[in-house]
């Protein structure tokens, strides 16, 4: 009977751990969108006989990805996208598409492998997918719609860029000297041959750290982007390597902590094979200490960098807004059928001036929305301090926030005088229903002021530049009842000025300068209401009226009115 | 440092990204540089808290035999072939079909369905479709443009998200993307229901065949009806749809801001429908209900030029002393930018006497649709404003086509209404011993004359019929050029010739009686059921109490039919059909040049086939017909021929 018992027993956990097991094999996860948005558009120009005045659309989708475990060290994800646009009606405007595909596992106990679609990055300098200044500072309006840009582009909060290839990661512990060494590899391909003049575009690398202690890490890393040689008929051959080498200290004194880092390392870009292409090498360094005060939650970071002209990273340097592509909504407007130029408004809802591949060399850059630092920290010809102060109230009542950058240029552009820039901004936020205890209901307001001055001067006329962008943002979440909240937010957007703007060839040096000049702001207010279904499943309704006001008239000026519904879920 | 001193033993090897078991290279917030590096997200991809599919798996096909030609298109000179055999189901629907949904949360879910066409045409290859290059498909930014993916498969119903909030206020749902199934009231936004007369014989696609074959012909005779998919008397709307219900003191609404299917299409000027309901119960089933549907369009890209139509009305259902009243009344328009056309009245109202009253149920329906009031969406079809038949159906707007409804003075069934019409309907229901009857009668007058032309379908072989052009939905088609193909359906058009330098004079005025009979009853102690459904409709100039069965009549259209089903086994039944269309037309309307004689149509159709279960929710269907139809005035509008059709459908 005893017997019978264990059997019955061992039977039904069998049973448990094959349902388990039946279970976990394959699930499903991914993201499902239904969006709906109508313009209006206003202009005081009275001739506009052309411009279309409303228009509507939208779509739903869903993501589906199968994640398929065949056994404990491997996963298998495949994910389809189905997408309807508003307006299709008995099948038509469906498309079906693979979003993404990858496998990856554990090999032999403690390599981790990854083959197809992998999100990946490095450091600032190396590999890494920065945010420019236009998408840097979060709104609860503009957010929105720029965070299913940011899904659809795989751009996520870990600055990581997609690519297709494959990865290796692993680590080793050790028991003395150091506590572990950790190893990244990655290598990717950016462009497919054309079997013709452009070779296969690869790009290869990784990383060691090295964790000595909690107080030590240090290491280096090595990206390169390549042509692989053979692949066309192509004699040229494009290299970029970088080598960097980072290290960070930490020591605590009492409620102190104090920290250094350093990232260094250099550059070289080449065409090889080509009698005419220059070859570029440059060196950088960036120096960072910050302080630590946890009793107050205030923390400071100083640093001091320099990054040569000619240093050139593409996966470091590679922006993501392409600004020579025209947004895709009213893309010509006025009588004349002008091309409107990008707008803020844009950028925060318009996928296809997105961009998704790294590419080398320095891409055009608008100097209204960052002309100090358009590639990011790896910004070449840039040297100067940095400052980043946070303070926020240990009970979380509010927050201050400040950053700051000095930078000029290492060499002159054009002429021997260098250019100034200063970017600074201030954030304040306040959570009112922290300060009147107000629980499980939220009233947060929050506010920044930031600005960027371009200044250059010298003998010659040519040599004065003066350009101003001045910038606010203004966000309040208040709860009505339950989960359901009311969001407002302000943006304002101002510059003002001249600017010679650096024309490069096509191995990225400077063949001439272009004037441009500005003075030009553009605003946006925005209201709506959020219901939070779940911490992945909102459903906002907004409206919004975007101004774009052009003093100079090199633009016509305009008014589009927005409102969007957007019931977004992540699983 | 030395490896082999420190004993390799010694050193452990283990995952920095550990996705798998959820250990993962956690980010230190204090750190001046984020030393995580390497392949990225750490974490595990979050995990759907349900899913599901259903759906049905539909073999469909005909073999038609005509020994004559029939002209289907005088233009072209195109003619039906002596044999057409035809795999797969020419009215957009598929061959199979899943519906897929999944549940992130308890509160949320979204839905979609895959379909799959299959037409066995022996093109064999890789893949149904040829690879679409690169250069060809569209872009991420833009869908819509170049070729696209998996040419035979889609989506039928769209893409679906649901959100459910609870409260004790009540429950609020959301619905966006689409196609959801969606009404609101009669004259603004539902489906042509109807009073259930119709006959089993044909197999539509969407109708459901139950757990096995037989259960839908003994809900015919027990209900009076069959269960029908989620989609009876629904609309298709896409859009968003915001309801709450279990409001406070009997309150509800729902509101909904999108497309109906006759309005869709990708143009990027705004033509949308909107509008809602919001309900009072009272007291039981009573409620009171404000109902509004909206249409707005502009025909310029300034928006100058407005053009739509709006419909409000308020709706009541009461029960009193036996009587139960259902009214809505309200007003509408059209807004044209070439015409100011002024507000009309919708009135529809029906009171019917529960067994309390009379020993069975009389329904008496009058209903008043100013020729101004416009909504193809509702339960009546415009026929004044041609201006709206045209702007319904913008060319870009493909899928509209599809549903087309006729224009002009249709002779339509009793329970569908026209605008431009006012009348009464009474439908009774009754049993005499095993018999179970259903009795419609109808009168109706146009309210103005404003068409020469009136409009009516063929009952009789009516599928066989608009399979003869598939695909497309031609007009001005067949010999003579006097059939419109809609949706399973081509109706045709008469002109009426006693206007006035073509503009007609005379109001029209409808007589319809429409007898069903369903009769059950055993033989050889099998299942038997018999189906009877007479549909006898006339149209003429003067208003008459009775319909006018004489040369009066522009037209007289009779068609009688009558199904037989027989139980031979458990998975096994017999049916047969018979069916007999008479049409004739007076002098008043369209004589042909040869004959000098007006329409006198006959059409017949026979019948037989079985229904053989093959497991549960699944079922063979296969029927036979040998079809006739002739108009001795029009000798070119003749056929005849034999169709069969097989059918394997399976649930799941």
């Amino acid at each position: 009977m005893k017997m019978m018992k264990n059997y019955i027993l061992i039977a039904l956990l069998m049973i448990a751990n094959l349902s388990w097991a039946q279970n976990k094999k394959i699930w499903v996860s991914g993201a499902a969108r239904a969006v709906m948005y109508g313009d209006e558009y206003n202009t005081d120009a009275e001739n506009d006989t052309t411009t279309v005045r409303k228009t509507q659309g939208g779509h739903a989708l869903v993501d589906l990805g199968v994640n398929i475990q065949p056994s404990k060290n491997l996963l298998i994800q495949g994910m389809v996208r189905i997408r309807n646009d508003y307006g299709g009606f008995w099948g038509s405007g469906v498309t079906f598409d693979v979003r993404q595909l990858y496998i990856k596992g554990i090999l032999g106990g403690f390599l981790k492998y990854q083959l197809g679609d992998i999100n990946y990055k490095l450091t600032n300098y190396t590999f890494s997918n920065n945010v420019g200044l236009i998408n840097k500072y979060d709104g609860v309006i503009t957010g929105v719609p720029l965070e299913q840009i940011q899904y659809d582009l795989f751009y996520t909060d870990d600055n990581t860029w997609r690519q297709q290839g494959a990865a290796v990661d692993f680590a080793l512990e050790f028991d003395e000297i150091i506590n572990e060494a950790q190893f990244n590899l990655f290598t990717t391909r950016v462009m497919a041959t054309d079997f013709n003049t452009q070779d296969d575009r690869l790009y290869s690398g990784g990383s060691v750290t090295f964790i000595q202690s909690k107080k030590l890490k240090f290491g280096g890393q090595f990206a390169n982007l390549y042509d692989y040689a053979g692949t066309s008929n192509s004699t040229i051959y494009l290299r970029n390597p970088v080598y960097t080498g980072v290290a960070e200290v930490n020591h605590t004194i009492k409620n102190t902590q104090l920290r250094a880092a350093l990232e260094t390392g250099m550059s070289k870009l080449e065409w090889e094979g080509s009698p005419t292409a220059p070859v570029l090498e440059d060196y950088f360094y960036d120096l960072n200490v910050k302080a630590i005060w946890d009793k107050k939650d205030v923390s400071v970071t100083a640093g001091y960098r320099n990054v040569g002209p000619n240093f050139r990273s593409a996966g470091a340097q590679t922006m993501q807004i392409n600004y020579q592509r025209a947004p895709a909504a009213y893309q010509r407007y006025g009588n004349e059928q002008n091309v409107r130029a990008i707008s803020m408004m844009d950028v925060y809802r318009d996928a296809s001036l997105y961009r998704t591949q790294i590419t080398p060399g320095l891409m055009a850059y608008d100097p209204r929305y960052d002309n100090a630092t358009p590639y990011g920290r790896a910004t070449p010809n840039r040297k100067g301090l940095d400052v980043l102060i946070d303070y926020e109230d240990l009970q979380k009542r509010w927050k201050v926030e400040g950053d700051a950058e000095l930078l000029s240029d290492v060499i002159g552009e054009g002429t021997s005088a260098l250019k100034n820039y200063t970017t600074a901004s201030a954030m304040a936020e306040l959570r009112i229903n922290k300060l009147m205890k107000w629980k499980d209901r939220k009233f947060w307001i929050s506010g920044r002021f930031g600005m960027q001055d371009t200044k250059r001067s010298g003998d010659q006329s040519y040599e004065n530049v003066d350009l101003a962008t001045r910038f606010q943002d203004f966000n309040l979440t208040a709860t009505v009842f339950g989960d359901l909240d009311f969001i407002a937010q302000y943006r304002f957007w101002q510059t003002k000025g001249n600017e010679l703007v650096a024309e490069r060839n096509e191995y990225s040096q400077i063949i001439d300068f272009a004037e441009y000049s500005s003075d030009y702001n553009e605003s946006l207010l925005g209201a709506g209401l959020q219901y939070a279904f779940s911490k992945k499943t909102n459903l906002r309704f907004m409206w919004q009226t975007f101004t774009w006001d052009d003093t100079e008239l090199l633009t016509q000026s305009y008014n589009m009115n927005t409102w969007n519904l957007y019931f977004t879920m992540k699983f | 440092m030395n490896v082999h001193k420190s004993k390799i033993a010694k050193f452990t090897l283990f995952l920095v990204l550990l996705s798998f078991t959820g250990i993962a290279q956690l980010a230190d917030s204090s750190a001046i540089f984020d030393w995580r590096k390497g392949a990225f997200p750490k974490e595990k991809d979050g995990e759907l808290y349900q899913i599901k599919a259903t759906g049905f798996y539909r073999f469909f096909a005909t073999n038609v035999s005509m020994d004559q030609p029939y002209l289907l298109d005088q233009n072209s000179g195109a003619v039906t072939k002596k044999k057409t055999l035809f795999i797969g189901d020419d009215t957009q629907l598929p061959n199979l079909m899943v519906n897929v949904s999944g549940r992130p949360s308890k509160k949320v879910s979204w839905g979609f369905d895959i379909f799959m066409f299959q037409f066995l045409d022996g093109q064999i290859n890789p893949a149904y479709n040829p690879s679409v290059p690169t250069s060809s498909r569209p872009n991420t930014w833009n869908p819509l443009m170049g070729d696209r993916l998996g040419g035979n498969m889609g989506l039928n119903l769209g893409l679906n998200l649901y959100g459910s909030y609870y409260t004790d206020k009540g429950t609020f749902n959301l619905r966006m993307g689409g196609i959801h199934w969606f009404s609101i009231s009669d004259l603004t936004l539902a489906g042509f229901r109807g009073y259930n007369r119709f006959l089993l014989n044909e197999r539509n696609p969407w109708d459901p065949i139950g757990k096995q074959v037989g259960v839908r012909y003994n809900q015919m005779y027990e209900n009076g009806s069959v269960y029908q998919d989620s989609r009876w008397g629904e609309r298709a709307v896409q859009g968003a749809i915001f309801e709450g219900i279990n409001l406070p003191n009997g309150w509800s609404f729902a509101t909904m801001y999108g497309k109906t299917e006759l309005n869709g299409g990708f143009v990027t000027i705004p033509n949308v429908s909107f509008g809602g309901k919001v309900r009072k119960m009272l007291r039981g089933t009573d409620y009171i209900s404000f109902n509004t549907l909206n249409n707005q369009t502009w025909v310029d890209s300034l928006n100058t030029l407005p053009l739509g139509f709006n419909v409000f009305t308020v709706e009541y259902q009461g029960t009193f002393k036996g009587l139960k009243l259902h009214a809505e009344v309200g007003t509408g328009r059209y807004v044209s930018p070439i015409n100011d056309y002024p507000w009309g009245e919708a009135i529809s109202v029906k009171l019917l006497s529960t067994k309390k009253l009379t020993k069975f149920p009389i329904e008496l329906h009058y209903y008043r649709i100013s020729p101004y009031v416009v909504n193809n969406n509702a339960v009546f079809w415009n026929t004044s404003i041609i201006e709206s038949a045209i702007v319904d159906r913008p060319g870009e707007s493909v899928q509209s086509a599809n549903v087309l409804t006729p224009f002009s003075s249709s002779m339509v069934a009793i329970g569908q209404m026209t605008n431009n019409r006012t009348g009464v309907n009474l439908n009774t229901a009754f049993k005499v011993g095993k018999l179970r009857m259903s009795v419609g009668y109808g009168v109706s007058s146009e309210i103005k004359a404003f068409q020469n032309k009136i409009t009516y379908s063929h009952f009789v072989n009516q599928l066989t019929r608009s399979r003869f052009w598939r695909w497309d939905f031609p007009t001005n088609v067949g010999p003579y050029e006097r059939y419109d193909k809609a949706y399973r359906d081509a109706y045709q058009k008469v002109t009426v010739t006693d206007d006035s330098l073509g503009f007609a004079i005379n109001p029209k005025k409808f007589n319809q009686v429409e007898i069903h009979g369903k009769y059950r009853s055993k033989i050889a102690n099998r299942k038997f059921y018999a189906f009877f459904l007479g549909r006898y409709n006339t149209a003429q100039p003067n208003l008459s109490l009775l319909p006018a069965f004489s040369e009066k009549a522009y037209i007289r259209q009779y068609n009688t039919e009558l199904e037989l089903y027989y139980q031979v086994a458990k998975p096994l039944f017999l049916n047969t059909y018979l069916g007999y269309e008479r049409v004739i037309g007076n002098y008043q309307t369209d004589l042909n040049l040869e004959t000098q004689r007006p329409l006198n149509q006959t059409g017949w159709g026979l019948g037989a086939g079985i229904d053989v279960s093959l497991g549960k929710n699944a079922g063979l269907y296969v029927r036979h017909r040998w079809f006739f139809f002739e108009d001795t005035s029009f000798p070119l509008d003749t056929y005849r021929g034999q169709e069969t059709m097989v059918e394997i459908k399976v649930f799941f």
